[in-house]
């Protein structure tokens, strides 16, 4: 009596079976290290959960940060407001003057300011 | 010559489903195996195969190991199959750029053989005829056009059911059964018309 012959798709299933049962051994090693290696590696899982908690905190503290701390108002004037005494020179020296001539000016009115009470001195007694 | 009918092939699991381990050190013992052969089919190339196995294997390690044991199947499958597609493409590309280079640069790029130990075997002459049958198998399964291959690989050799294969393969079961019954009716017209 003669058996019915396998089917197409029995065939190659059995094949398919029969040749992973027989896979080398080096092969079967190779795959076995790896696999190893895949379930022993940090899983991302651990840190992820952490990830957006951390960040919502950092934002939130640099935020807080930003609208509580300003400079201090003595440092402010300190910066902002000129000196009453600062001569010419410096006047010269803090502004954006770039003119020869202009800065000359500037030497030669402040030399005159400086001269002008000395003169005034001068012919009082007379 | 008796054969089921395609519809019952389609609808029905060619094997019992089998047993899913509770560890992911279990599962993938138990999938690793056939998972390579599936590979190796596919690519042709042992450590292009061995390559694809490795990352499916860690990305379902990494990024699944909380899910569900019975969600295992499907998802490893499915990283498993998109690893075999870049794998072509990567290939492909390859092929072109190795095609620009003087043919002595060429055989630089040829895999090398790999010693392989005998095993737990059959018998030579066994092992030798599943080895040319395999081959044959192979080459008939790399003529199908892709989804028509995997159809087949995912739902007659390694047995899993139509919606298992319809997750594994992001589509819809019909569009399983529709491949797999192109698939059959191709490797029918290629391997048992030449036997």
């Amino acid at each position: 009596m003669n058996l019915p012959h396998p089917s197409l798709e029995q065939r190659t299933h059995d094949l398919y079976e029969r040749s992973t049962r027989n896979l080398d051994l080096v092969t079967a090693t190779h795959l076995k290290v790896l696999r190893r290696q895949a379930v022993a590696q940090p899983s991302r899982s651990r840190i992820a959960p952490l990830l957006l908690p951390a960040g919502v905190l950092a934002a939130a503290l640099l935020a807080f940060l930003a609208l509580v701390w300003r400079p201090a108002p003595d440092t402010l004037q300190r910066t902002s407001v000129p000196s009453t005494v600062a001569t010419a020179t410096s006047l010269v020296a803090n502004t954006d003057v770039t003119d020869l001539a202009m800065a000359q000016d500037l030497n030669f009115y402040s030399w005159l300011a400086s001269q002008a009470p000395t003169r005034q001195q001068q012919e009082q007694p007379q | 010559m008796d054969h089921p009918t395609t519809e019952a092939i389609l609808e029905t699991p060619s094997m019992p489903a089998r047993p899913v381990a509770s560890s992911m050190d279990g599962f993938l013992a138990s999938i690793e195996k056939r998972a390579f052969r599936m590979a190796e089919i596919a690519l042709q190339h042992r450590e292009d195969a061995l390559d694809a196995v490795q990352d499916a294997m860690f990305r379902l390690a990494r990024h699944y190991h909380n899910h569900p044991s019975e969600e295992w199947t499907p998802l490893f499958w499915s990283i498993l199959r998109r690893r075999i597609t870049d794998q072509y493409r990567r290939r492909k590309v390859r092929s072109i750029m190795i095609g620009w280079l003087p043919p002595s640069s060429r055989h630089q790029q040829t895999a090398t053989t790999v010693w392989e130990p005998a095993s737990r075997d059959p018998g030579p002459a066994q092992r030798h005829a599943d080895d040319m049958a395999l081959l044959r198998l192979s080459e008939a399964i790399r003529s199908l056009p892709r989804r028509q291959a995997e159809a087949f690989m995912l739902r007659i050799l390694e047995g899993l059911n139509v919606a298992v294969t319809a997750q594994a393969m992001g589509c819809s079961q019909g569009s399983v059964k529709t491949h797999l019954s192109r698939a059959l009716h191709a490797l029918r017209k290629q391997l048992e018309d030449r036997s």
